[in-house]
């Protein structure tokens, strides 16, 4: 276990401590020089706020700069695992969507009117989020990030409160693609459901960039 | 809940002895159990098909767990037959035990002395009025087994979904 | 025509997924597919092995996204699902091994064939084979923390372990390796 760097003398040992890495003797490299966790807890953190025992000392610096192209030298490492691997078989990904299927998330059970006593009549939570996603999506623009109903959803006519959450693409008039979506939205409710909306709110959570300014 | 049990089969008539003797009394009971396996199997096949040539219908799915509902639901159960499949109508794998070819029904049907209930599930297409789309499923089903002198009918029926 | 989630960011798509969008779902695992199957294939040493973990991995981030506080973090915890479904395995699959003890080739098996090592850089090459001169565990954390990004809390919960022996582990892992490369270069 040897540093290869030159011991500096100017470095206090407490301040390994003081960096969390409290663990005693495994905290310094035998010569007592930084630790090699310390550097890299300095890397981790950007090299911010600006460390003088470290940057000013040469043969400090040169164990950071070290370590940073060793850790340079890892992403590439990863990348190159990554481009390297073989495309996805698709009937691997296929396989693993069937199973997804299997635990659709249908939420709770929303009654519809039924004429007759004899047939009971349901839409799922789940059907009525989709839609909700769908109306929203439709309009040019936006992207539905999340949506939800609040409120007594099994019981016929009670009033229920609609959320959905947006991303609008930049350059966007914010106002007008989340009014678009409240309208969709809207219809799309009254026209598959029965639900009482009491109230829709529609919010712009994130804004996103279009195809075009993302270079594609 | 684990909702992707398979029930590839028919199920038997659990309350029937097995030997075949004479089944519970009762003119509703001895419709019901007069009916074969094969009957009821054709019967569930048949309603999935009044129900997927319904307008507005864009799939027909099993419920999962439909058996179990089924059997918590009514008492006295004679004969259950269902296909409560993992893929709801993709890719339905021939069970072992049936024969080759013949397709697997996603209406569940539970007949009882008292009941003949169906469960299941549809997607409807998204121009359409789903509560209006499945209404009409409810009542195309009633007026079929009406006519049909089973048991009171019962019908259960989900949307799970809008097609595109 | 369905809304195009391609570009959608990691959020959005976990946050619609987690609400039962089975198409943002495909997305975002096609998206991270690679990467959870190069931390799978190095913590496994066996791609056979690495598909089997992503694929319970997979199943398993279906589950527990509903579960997720924070959408916009999805990729991280992915892989800290990757690594407790690989370790399962593991476990599994050779149940007398100590893992520390685990004979683990020298290479992930990428980095042996001969066509794949004249496209990566010699450097990459290098440090590939300075990665299987370290004693097995602290490769593993090394792998943990570098491909995986898992947080030393997670590594040390997972391995057994206390947050500090894994930093010592991972300081002398990478003296070893930063101590291989500068002699290299």
């Amino acid at each position: 276990m040897s540093d290869p760097t030159h011991p500096s003398p100017a470095v206090q040992p407490t301040d390994d401590l003081a960096a969390g890495a409290a663990g005693g003797p495994e905290a310094l490299t035998d010569a007592g020089t930084v630790s090699t966790e310390r550097l890299a807890d300095y890397l981790d953190s950007g090299r911010e706020p600006y460390d003088p025992l470290i940057e000013d000392d040469p043969a400090c610096l040169a164990q950071l700069v070290a370590l940073e192209r060793l850790r340079a030298l890892s992403s590439e490492l990863v990348e190159s695992d990554v481009e390297t691997a073989p495309a996805p078989d698709p009937s691997w990904i296929a396989g693993v969507m069937d199973r997804v299927r299997l635990e659709s998330r249908t939420g709770r059970d929303i009654p519809l009117a039924s004429p007759d006593v004899r047939s009971t009549v349901h839409i799922t939570e789940g059907a009525v989020r989709s839609l909700v996603r769908e109306a929203g999506d439709s309009v040019p623009g936006a992207v539905v990030v999340s949506c939800g109903l609040a409120g007594d959803v099994g019981i016929a006519d009670a009033p229920i409160r609609v959320d959905v959450a947006v991303s609008v693409v930049y350059g966007a008039d914010l106002r007008h693609v989340a009014d678009l979506v409240r309208e969709a939205v809207a219809a799309a409710l009254a026209r598959q459901t029965e639900i009482v909306v009491e109230a829709l709110d529609v919010t712009v959570r994130d804004v996103h960039l279009g195809a075009r300014e993302a270079g594609q | 809940m684990d909702e992707a049990t398979t029930d590839d089969s028919t199920v038997g008539a659990g309350a029937l002895p097995d030997d075949g003797a004479a089944p519970p009394g009762g003119p509703a009971a001895d419709l019901a159990t007069t009916l074969s396996q094969d009957q009821l199997d054709d019967l569930a096949l048949e309603l999935g098909v009044l129900v997927s040539e319904t307008e507005g219908v864009a799939r027909v799915h099993a419920r999962p767990g439909a058996i179990e509902i089924a059997r918590q639901a009514v008492g006295g159960l004679t004969a259950v037959v269902a296909s409560v499949t993992a893929r709801a109508g993709v890719g339905v794998p021939p069970s072992t035990g049936e024969a080759a070819g013949r397709p697997q029904a996603v209406v569940t049907l539970a007949v009882t002395d008292d009941e003949t209930r169906v469960v299941l599930d549809v997607t409807v297409h998204e121009a359409a009025s789903g509560p209006a789309v499945a209404r009409a499923v409810a009542a195309r089903l009633l007026a079929h087994l009406e006519a049909r002198a089973l048991p009171a009918p019962t019908i259960d029926v989900r949307i799970v979904g809008t097609s595109s | 025509m369905p809304v195009d989630l391609s570009d959608a960011a990691d959020g959005t798509l976990a946050s619609r997924a987690a609400e039962g969008d089975e198409r943002a779902f495909e997305v975002l695992l096609r998206r991270h597919l690679g990467l959870m199957t190069a931390y799978a294939t190095r913590l496994t040493s066996s791609r056979a092995d690495a598909s089997d973990a992503v694929q319970e991995a997979s199943i398993t981030i279906w589950r527990e996204l509903p579960g997720l506080q924070t959408p916009d973090a999805v990729r991280g915890w992915m892989m800290t699902i990757v690594s407790r479904k690989a370790f399962d395995l593991i476990r599994r699959r050779r149940p007398a091994a100590d893992v520390d003890e685990l004979e683990v080739p020298s290479t992930d098996g990428a980095h042996d064939d001969p066509e794949r090592r004249a496209q990566s850089s010699d450097a990459m090459a290098a440090l590939q084979e300075a990665l299987g001169r370290l004693p097995a565990a602290q490769r593993r954390v090394w792998t943990m923390r570098e491909v995986g990004g898992e947080s030393y809390a997670d590594i040390a919960e997972r391995t057994g372990s206390s947050v500090t022996a894994v930093r010592g582990q991972l300081a002398r892992a990478r003296e070893s390796l930063t101590r291989e490369m500068e002699a290299w270069r």
